[in-house]
């Protein structure tokens, strides 16, 4: 019994990226935003040459358990009392290598595979967090280089966890953006601003008004 | 069942009386014939069970199944004493005598009547009237032997133990009446010797030539100068019965008795405590255990149907070491009747008192184990690292 005690209890928490995608495959939802122009926001990993991009996971500590609702997170958040900014201590950054042939979903697939496994060090576990991960086209240190605000043309894509107590927590935890179209890039905004949810983010902009999308990436003529 | 009742039934259940009765009991009472005695496993301690008679058998289960460390005798109680039954032999004796007497055969006469500590034992027995009757037929076979001197000699017992002259006086001649009257003069005549009497134990009953409690040793008895016949008796011990001559200056005797047999004692203590509700008083156990042959006894009794209450006494070599009492109810018995007998065997320290918790080694290693798992438990719980979570890409 002593020995056993001597054991710790290990939890496994599984952060799942994009669980849901939409109907035609494309891409996950929260990286399947469209811009200004009609173009996937996630296209802008092959802005760069070479195309590299970088997830990062941040902690958010809530001080409480809102709802999950988006407008019940954006009405925590912006409560002065409570604040969404991220635990930029506690930031975990992953720079993947992308595909060249601009194809997004196999892009998207493959960041996947690279990330699968990958453990997320250093989280709290006693206090309630929302886990946000946020796609940046560049590399780890550009997105270091970027500081507590991301750049607003290097935004790819962001999901998040409802709000989490991982001390208590075992399985899968979804990561994702509470939208129902592609037409979500000012929720992207709000997702990656600093603080989150801010009801004025950091970058601004509205999706172009069609549901269109050409997940090929197509170089502009 | 009424105490007396039970000692009824108790006295058909021996089935014979007397001296019979006596020597079944004792059989019964120290043998427990039939039952099985229990393993010894402690100091023998005796126990006389007195209760009405259907709580008596269950009363008795009840004691003989307590786990006690001791080992339980059972005896019973002496069975009431039987009725004397009157010797109607000497009556045929006297009946011969006088018969010779008018026949004018003093020689049979004599021969009737022979036995030189006759009257001893008949003033022994307290039976005054019968020893009057036959010292007048003596007398008259003597005076019509024509034995003067051994005739004065009866009369003189006869005036000395102030006997009543029997209405058997009509039957003899005036001679003889002459001689006793005589006798009887002279006797009264002389002035009152002391007789200073004491007895080994003290505080014995003495009868003097047949009366009944004439004091209680130590005493002086102012007497007629003669022969007299001092019985003395003590519970416990066996009676005694002497001749002392008393001279007319005065004497001083000492009368030792011996401690009476327990058949003896069986049949003092049911003279006087059979049936009577004095027998948890402290001289009747003490009677009871010598009668039993007991150097621990224990006298459970119980009375009542519905609510029972006991009461126990404990002796031990003669003296009372315990007494307690309880009351319960009826389907209580089982517990509370083991629980008396355990409460009088610690207080008469034939067990020892039961240990408190705190001096007994087990209480404190049960303590010790107690705390030792609880720091162990304890340590584990503090030294168990909290559950570490892992968390990765899926």
């Amino acid at each position: 019994m002593a020995l056993a005690g001597c054991e710790a209890e290990v939890r496994h928490v599984e952060l799942v990226l994009g669980s849901v995608t939409m109907p035609d495959e494309q891409a996950p939802r929260g990286f399947d935003c469209i811009d200004e122009q009609g173009r996937l926001m996630a296209c802008r990993v092959y802005d760069r040459d070479p195309p590299v991009l970088s997830v990062v996971v941040d902690v958010i500590p809530l001080g409480g358990v809102p709802r999950c609702r988006p407008t019940a997170l954006e009405s925590w958040c912006a409560d002065p009392t409570h604040d969404c900014s991220p635990d930029l201590d506690r930031r975990s950054i992953y720079e993947l290598p992308v595909g060249e042939d601009r194809n997004l979903l196999r892009a998207v697939e493959q960041a996947r595979e690279a990330l699968s496994g990958q453990r997320v060090p250093d989280l709290p576990l006693d206090d309630p967090v929302i886990i946000r991960a946020t796609v940046i086209a560049g590399t780890e240190a550009d997105v270091e280089a970027q500081g507590e605000e991301f750049a607003c043309e290097t935004l790819m894509g962001c999901v998040y966890s409802c709000p989490v107590v991982l001390g208590g927590f075992e399985g899968e935890i979804p990561l994702e953006l509470d939208v129902s179209n592609v037409r979500c890039m000012d929720e992207v905004h709000r997702c990656a601003s600093n603080p989150m949810f801010a009801l004025e983010p950091n970058c601004s902009g509205e999706s172009a008004q069609t549901n269109d999308v050409d997940p090929l990436c197509s170089e502009p003529e | 069942m009424p105490r007396r009742n039970w000692a009824r039934a108790a006295s058909r259940r021996i089935g014979v009386t007397g001296l019979g009765s006596l020597l079944v009991w004792t059989s019964v009472g120290t043998g427990c014939a039939g039952r099985r005695p229990p393993p010894p496993t402690g100091p023998p301690v005796t126990i006389v069970v007195q209760a009405d008679e259907g709580l008596e058998p269950e009363l008795r289960q009840v004691l003989e199944d307590s786990e006690l460390p001791v080992e339980l005798r059972f005896a019973e109680l002496p069975p009431l004493p039987a009725v004397a039954v009157p010797r109607l032999g000497f009556e045929d004796r006297l009946a011969t005598a006088r018969a010779r007497y008018i026949e004018a055969d003093f020689e049979g006469c004599q021969q009737a009547l022979v036995g030189e500590s006759l009257e001893t034992t008949l003033l022994g027995d307290n039976r005054r009237t019968t020893v009057s009757r036959l010292l007048l037929w003596r007398l008259a076979c003597y005076v019509g032997a024509a034995q003067t001197e051994r005739a004065e000699r009866v009369a003189e017992h006869f005036a000395v133990y102030d006997l009543e002259i029997p209405s058997d006086v009509e039957a003899v001649t005036p001679e003889v009446e002459a001689v006793l009257g005589r006798a009887m003069v002279t006797v009264s005549q002389r002035a009152p010797a002391t007789l200073a009497l004491q007895t080994e134990p003290s505080r014995a009953t003495v009868s003097v030539d047949g009366r009944p409690s004439s004091c209680t040793s130590p005493c002086d008895l102012d007497l007629p100068a003669g022969d007299h016949v001092v019985r003395v008796h003590a519970t416990g011990s066996q009676p005694l019965v002497q001749r002392i001559k008393v001279p007319a200056t005065g004497t001083t005797e000492t009368l030792t008795l011996t401690p009476a047999p327990p058949v003896e004692v069986a049949r003092q203590w049911s003279t006087r405590y059979a049936g009577s509700p004095a027998i948890d008083s402290a001289h009747s156990v003490r009677l009871l255990a010598r009668a039993v042959r007991a150097q621990r006894l224990l006298l459970v009794t119980a009375e009542g149907d519905q609510g029972v209450e006991l009461r126990g006494v404990l002796a031990i070599d003669d003296r009372i070491a315990a007494r307690t009492e309880r009351q319960a109810a009826h389907e209580e018995l089982p517990t509370v009747a083991p629980a008396l007998l355990e409460d009088l065997l610690v207080q008469g320290e034939v067990l020892a008192p039961p240990k408190p918790l705190v001096r007994r080694w087990g209480f404190w290693l049960a303590i010790g184990l107690t705390a030792a798992g609880a720091a162990g438990i304890t340590a584990i719980v503090l030294q168990q690292p909290p559950p570490r979570t892992e968390v990765q890409f899926q």
